[in-house]
């Protein structure tokens, strides 16, 4: 009996040492965009020396991507659009190309667990281009009518250019 | 409680009970009878956790009434007000708990001694609220999270759940007992929040990733002797 006992002591000494504190959920996802081609939808079409940077905090988010297809970019969780400046040939002076986008959209706060806390969904999103003449994006694909952005599976935009 | 803190606890209580033990030995008496009775008593525990962490708050009474000279009916009845920071929620608990089980004492007593080393099971019912003082949305740290700060209370909420004790109480004065016990807890049903979870419980205390979680108490007890036998 002293030694079940024993057993049972030394079991449940263990059993409160369980280690969740760290955060391995989805947080509140990004917003992935795909490049395709204006000329072939289907087909990606890579995007050369790219550089994304934000206008709403006026700050440079990556820069000088060297070639990519897809980029995913973070939502401004405390206002209800964000703003970024894509601009491709990013190092030639006079290649550079910067097009604004700015993405709408409503938020939804989910409770996600101990250790990650609350993450945000971004509902009804729409994405708008700020026409200046001599635009490089062509037109958005959204990949949902209504888009939300509940995770980050799949691409969320094609962007044709 | 540091495991050091805790280890020293349990030293103490060996040290106790072995020289209570020593004590017991002046008894000669053939006839052994055992004293049975209503033993109460409160967690000292849960004021010392309190001491050292002002923002948590538990009060416990403890009982139990010896029906064999084995088997006991156990109960145990608290308060708690329990302040829990994580890295990116903040909420207060406040509630009651009872529970109620039996324990089992495997201990066979030297000569006119009552100490046990016991098991024993708990049904734990408890009543409480929830409110999230603050917490920040957690996101690409690329923009940085403003915390919102509105409290939101959820009352009315409840939990049931299964309790696996293992403890130790000695006699160290006359119907004086210290003891302690260490619990695993197993969530049987639990009113959640919405949008939002009982990550603490009074009695049950952090309700851990997979529904289980663990307890300690350190009680001293009076045992109302009614009748020998």
């Amino acid at each position: 009996m002293k030694k079940i006992s024993f057993v049972i002591l030394l079991f449940l000494s263990f059993c409160g040492c369980e280690k969740d504190d760290i955060c391995i959920d989805p947080i509140t996802p990004n917003f992935i965009i795909r490049f395709h081609d204006i000329l072939d939808a289907s087909k990606t079409k890579k995007v050369v020396n790219l550089q994304i940077k934000n206008i709403d905090i006026d700050s440079i988010y990556r820069d000088n991507i060297d070639t990519t297809d897809s980029i995913s970019i973070p939502l401004n969780v405390n206002q209800t659009t964000t703003t970024y400046v894509l601009s491709i040939n990013s190092t030639a002076e006079n290649l550079i190309n910067q097009d604004t986008i700015t993405i709408s959209y409503s938020r939804e706060t989910i409770f996600v667990g101990r250790a990650c806390g609350f993450k945000t969904i971004f509902n009804d999103v729409t994405i708008s281009l700020t026409e200046d003449g001599d635009n490089w994006i062509k037109n958005f694909i959204l990949a949902d009518t209504p888009l939300n952005i509940t995770n980050e599976t799949k691409a969320h935009v094609k962007i044709l250019h | 409680m540091k495991p050091r803190l805790m280890l020293k606890y349990c030293i103490n209580l060996i040290f106790v009970l072995v020289v209570s033990s020593l004590f017991g030995q002046t008894n000669d008496s053939i006839k052994i009878k055992h004293k049975y009775g209503l033993r109460v008593g409160i967690d000292l525990y849960g004021p010392f956790q309190n001491y050292i962490t002002p923002n948590k708050k538990n009060f416990e009474i403890v009982a139990d009434y010896r029906l064999t000279y084995r088997l006991f009916v156990a109960g145990e009845l608290g308060k708690t007000d329990n302040l829990t920071q994580l890295d990116y929620i903040k909420f207060n608990t406040n509630g009651t708990y009872l529970k109620a089980g039996i324990d089992y004492n495997s201990y066979q007593n030297w000569l006119g001694m009552d100490n046990m080393v016991y098991f024993g099971g708990r049904i734990g019912y408890s009543r409480f609220s929830q409110t999230l003082l603050n917490y920040t949305i957690n996101s690409n740290p690329f923009f940085t999270g403003i915390p919102v700060s509105t409290p939101q209370t959820f009352d009315n909420l409840n939990a049931k759940w299964f309790e696996i004790v293992f403890g130790v109480k000695a006699e160290t004065l006359n119907n004086l007992y210290l003891g302690f016990s260490f619990r695993t807890k197993f969530m049987i049903a639990t009113k959640e929040p919405p949008n939002f979870k009982n990550l603490y419980i009074p009695g049950f205390n952090n309700v851990f990733l997979n529904n289980s979680g663990f307890g300690f108490n350190y009680t001293l007890s009076y045992l109302i002797p009614f009748k020998k036998k």
